[in-house]
């Protein structure tokens, strides 16, 4: 249960920039006339940037961040495993709807 | 063997070698004080120890397990780095039962300095409030050892007061190694003082060893 909710938290972080992001960019498809917004658009753009904003976030903005996680049993690349792996989860999702 | 044991530690910045020489044990049941000048690699130490810095070269062994990464620390060691640590994000309650187990998280919600904080998000407070709230939830941890860098550091001497308590309190039960440049505090509560200078370390058993090795100068108590 320790690990989900330390998952939840991490991730937490990532999701709303990421989706913000990739949901402009959908929104992109409908400028040339007659496009339509693209799900497909959102959710190849919301795998790229989510890796984006993990590594502003986690190594640029608050590297010291990573203590809360690795004092919880992660280690820094465990947590780049998760990123791509709920990523790639929410992607597709995205991308199949 | 209830011990953590560190030695052959090498370690090197860019050419300049930071850590040669060093050995430490700590047993549970124990406070051990680490001083040294600003840069001697006092953190650096730490951070090998607890597994998130790379050595050139280490041995630590916590009770019979040898520890070669975060990997290996789990439940074993907690560490509390010098700046602030914690997610702005999330509140200080749902921190509390994350870092301890049952009994520690009813023993610290109940606790006077930490009630006020318990609905708020860590973004909500002070760095001293902060600060406190780190050292706290560091100590109350499920680890057998815990490394503690700066504790006293942006926190008023009322509170340093609690922390040093508090550390005494559950140096019962599990090892302590600490580092601060208060070092007034640090002689307070350990009962090992360790000094690294020139990259090695050096056991103290007085003041005067201070004073000798250059750490304070001489007129200073």
């Amino acid at each position: 249960m320790r690990q989900i909710i330390s998952t939840i938290i991490f991730y937490k972080r990532l999701v709303i920039p990421a989706l913000i992001v990739s949901i402009a960019f959908g929104f992109l498809g409908m400028i040339p006339p007659g496009g339509n917004f693209s799900l497909k658009t959102v959710g190849f753009s919301y795998f790229l940037n989510s890796i984006l904003f993990h590594y502003l976030i986690y190594e640029i903005r608050h590297p010291e961040e990573y203590y809360f996680y690795y004092n919880l049993g992660f280690n820094k690349l465990e947590l780049w495993g998760i990123n791509l792996f709920i990523s790639f989860v929410l992607s597709l999702i995205f991308i199949i709807a | 063997m209830n011990e953590l044991h560190v030695d052959s530690v090498m370690k090197s910045f860019g050419g300049r070698q930071v850590l040669t020489d060093v050995f430490l044990s700590c047993s549970r049941g124990e406070i051990i004080g680490i001083l040294g000048k600003n840069g001697a690699g006092k953190s650096t130490l730490m951070k090998i120890i607890f597994g998130s810095m790379q050595a050139d070269q280490k041995f630590v062994r916590i009770e019979n397990k040898i520890i070669k990464g975060l990997r290996d620390n789990q439940n074993l060691v907690s560490y509390l780095p010098q700046n602030h640590f914690l997610p702005n994000h999330v509140k200080v309650s749902t921190i509390i039962s994350l870092f301890c187990n049952k009994a520690n998280a009813s023993l610290l919600k109940t606790n006077d300095l930490i009630r006020p904080m318990l609905d708020k998000k860590t973004g909500q407070l002070s760095a001293g409030e902060k600060r406190i709230l780190e050292v706290f939830l560091i100590i109350h941890s499920d680890a057998k050892y815990t490394l503690i860098d700066e504790p006293f550091n942006g926190v008023s001497p009322i509170y340093k007061e609690a922390i040093k308590n508090l550390i005494k309190e559950h140096s019962k039960r599990k090892g302590f190694i600490i580092t601060d440049h208060d070092y007034r505090n640090v002689l307070d509560i350990a009962d090992r003082i360790i000094l690294i200078h020139d990259g090695g370390t050096k056991e103290i058993h007085e003041k005067e060893g201070l004073k000798f090795w250059g750490y304070i100068s001489e007129n200073q108590e």
